[in-house]
């Protein structure tokens, strides 16, 4: 993910459908997210009793304001592509079915400039928030060490009901 | 401002619509998990298309444990 946050080329994600826990955080190390209007976003990481922990909550702080971040980590639920739209985790909304043609169409466009002037505005636009990454993963072992992790794994994966994401 | 009648009424219009099943073929006191058959992804589909529907916002948590469209179409009336 850092590796990708940090890449000296410009990065697309095409969102379609959930967007959940790793799905977000891969989406959070993009330059530009485009989404389907029929998209979700979530981490639902806190159901495991864990938090996400591979960027995903500098990366969210990074774009968002805290009172969304706040809102989704500690209710872990689902959040619209609208509304992600809204509060700016999504760059650009796209119509069903449309996302990839319209992260196509972008790419084309971006790949016009100058890549020097690119890597040097994705430095300056992006800054990459290390110290609070590490930090994150070592809460996230932490966490992952205690028993309880392992009876929320257990409880989510024999989960089938409509809604494994929640408690 | 929509009665509770008519939210409810448009609910099943959309869910057999979405799930391709002929118009009236849905109930208010259908339980749409056994109606429909639907696994968690097609929830969140679902939940996406009310709430594009009808401009609102519908935390999953306030509808975690709904299983019929009656209870679902009040939910959706309270946010309206």
């Amino acid at each position: 993910m850092n590796a990708i946050d940090a890449a000296p080329f410009v990065t697309i994600a095409a969102v379609h459908g959930a967007c959940l826990g790793g799905g977000l955080e891969l989406a959070l190390a993009c330059d530009i997210v485009i989404a389907d209007k029929m998209a979700r976003f979530a981490f639902p990481e806190m159901r495991l009793g864990l938090i996400p922990g591979f960027g995903g909550i500098p990366r969210l702080k990074r774009d968002l304001g805290n009172a969304v971040v706040r809102d989704l980590l500690f209710t872990g639920r689902t959040l619209n592509a609208t509304r992600a739209h809204a509060v700016g985790l999504v760059a650009q909304l796209a119509g069903e079915g449309e996302a990839l043609r319209m992260a196509r169409s972008t790419a084309t466009q971006v790949a016009k400039y100058d890549p020097v002037a690119r890597a040097a505005t994705k430095e300056f636009m992006k800054p990459i928030p290390r110290e609070e990454l590490e930090s994150e993963i070592d809460i996230f072992c932490e966490l992952f060490a205690r028993p309880e992790v392992m009876a929320a794994l257990k409880k989510f994966v024999g989960d089938s009901g409509p809604m494994p994401y929640l408690p | 401002m929509r009665t509770l009648e008519q939210t409810t009424q448009e609910v099943l219009d959309l869910a057999a619509k979405h799930f391709q099943l002929p118009a009236g073929s849905l109930a208010p006191e259908d339980d749409f998990f056994t109606k429909l058959g639907i696994d968690s992804l097609q929830t969140l589909e679902m939940l996406s298309r009310l709430e594009d529907h009808f401009g609102i916002e519908l935390p999953d948590y306030e509808v975690q444990g709904v299983s019929d469209f009656k209870t679902l179409a009040e939910r959706i009336q309270s946010r309206l």
